[in-house]
């Protein structure tokens, strides 16, 4: 996995980090506030630009390597940086009281089991690998 | 229709020959990228034609694996130059791959059938 980061995934874990920052901070100021009428905005947003950064940087990643990982290393990064922001928020009492610990701890246990279903399907498509380069691509 | 087979079987046979020219061009010496395409086009005899972008494409691929390497050198202009070469795993995999896949072709008898032009 530690050879499987490249530039182009350095770059996206950087602007998820702030993309993940600026959503925590405006839906929780808007649930603060309490601006029902705007507070689709932030989570919308947020689904919209995660796509498009991970569209965008796993698209440049494939083109510069093609690893063959079924998109793991997307899904863990992502889980990383959406949680350490998530409970760093909470912890540091910077999240609005419509926002409960209950709420992070389940989506951390959903996306948990879906991120090891993932992990299981990775290591099987893994096998096929050399230093995570799917063997029929090296020498096309 | 003789000529449209010879193409088809040529450009099925060419899929593949790139990584051969490539390490062929590197055993010769350290090369940057369009020295690389120079040695190709010149030794294929312009059989083999490769665009810039699928032989960068190739040689991340082979560094990443470690069986090509380069070192950056200043060019007469612009950016420092990548001079590829092959490593110890890339020479041993290339000769490995030439006495199973090529040296076949050193038989006696092979090399009498690929000369003679009538069947036996």
């Amino acid at each position: 996995m530690k050879k499987m980061l490249t530039k182009d995934f350095y770059k996206y874990i950087l602007t998820i980090s702030i993309i993940t920052i600026v959503f925590r901070i405006s839906l929780s100021s808007l649930l603060i506030i309490e601006t029902w009428n705007f507070i689709f905005i932030p989570p919308l947003g947020y689904f919209l630009l995660m796509f498009l950064s991970g569209w965008y940087f796993g698209k440049k990643d494939y083109e510069y390597l093609p690893f063959n990982d079924i998109g793991f290393r997307y899904n863990l990064s992502t889980f990383l940086v959406f949680f350490t922001i998530s409970y760093s928020m909470f912890f540091l009492g910077q999240m609005s009281k419509y926002e409960p610990r209950i709420i992070i701890d389940y989506t951390f246990l959903i996306w948990g089991i879906v991120l090891t279903l993932h992990l299981i399907f990775y290591n099987k498509v893994k096998s096929n690998n050399i230093k995570g380069l799917p063997k029929e691509d090296i020498f096309d | 229709m003789k000529n449209k087979l010879l193409e088809s079987w040529e450009e099925t046979y060419k899929k593949g020959q790139l990584t051969l020219w490539i390490f062929l061009s590197l055993k010769d010496g350290k090369k940057y990228v369009d020295e690389i395409k120079l040695f190709i086009s010149k030794y294929s005899k312009n059989t083999i034609s490769c665009e810039e972008q699928s032989l960068y494409r190739s040689l991340r691929k082979y560094v990443h694996l470690q069986i090509v390497n380069y070192k950056s050198r200043k060019g007469n202009k612009g950016p420092d130059r990548k001079y590829y070469y092959l490593t110890e795993s890339g020479l041993e995999l290339l000769h490995q791959f030439i006495s199973r896949n090529i040296n076949l072709f050193e038989d006696k008898k092979i090399k009498k059938l690929l000369n003679e032009k009538n069947v036996n």
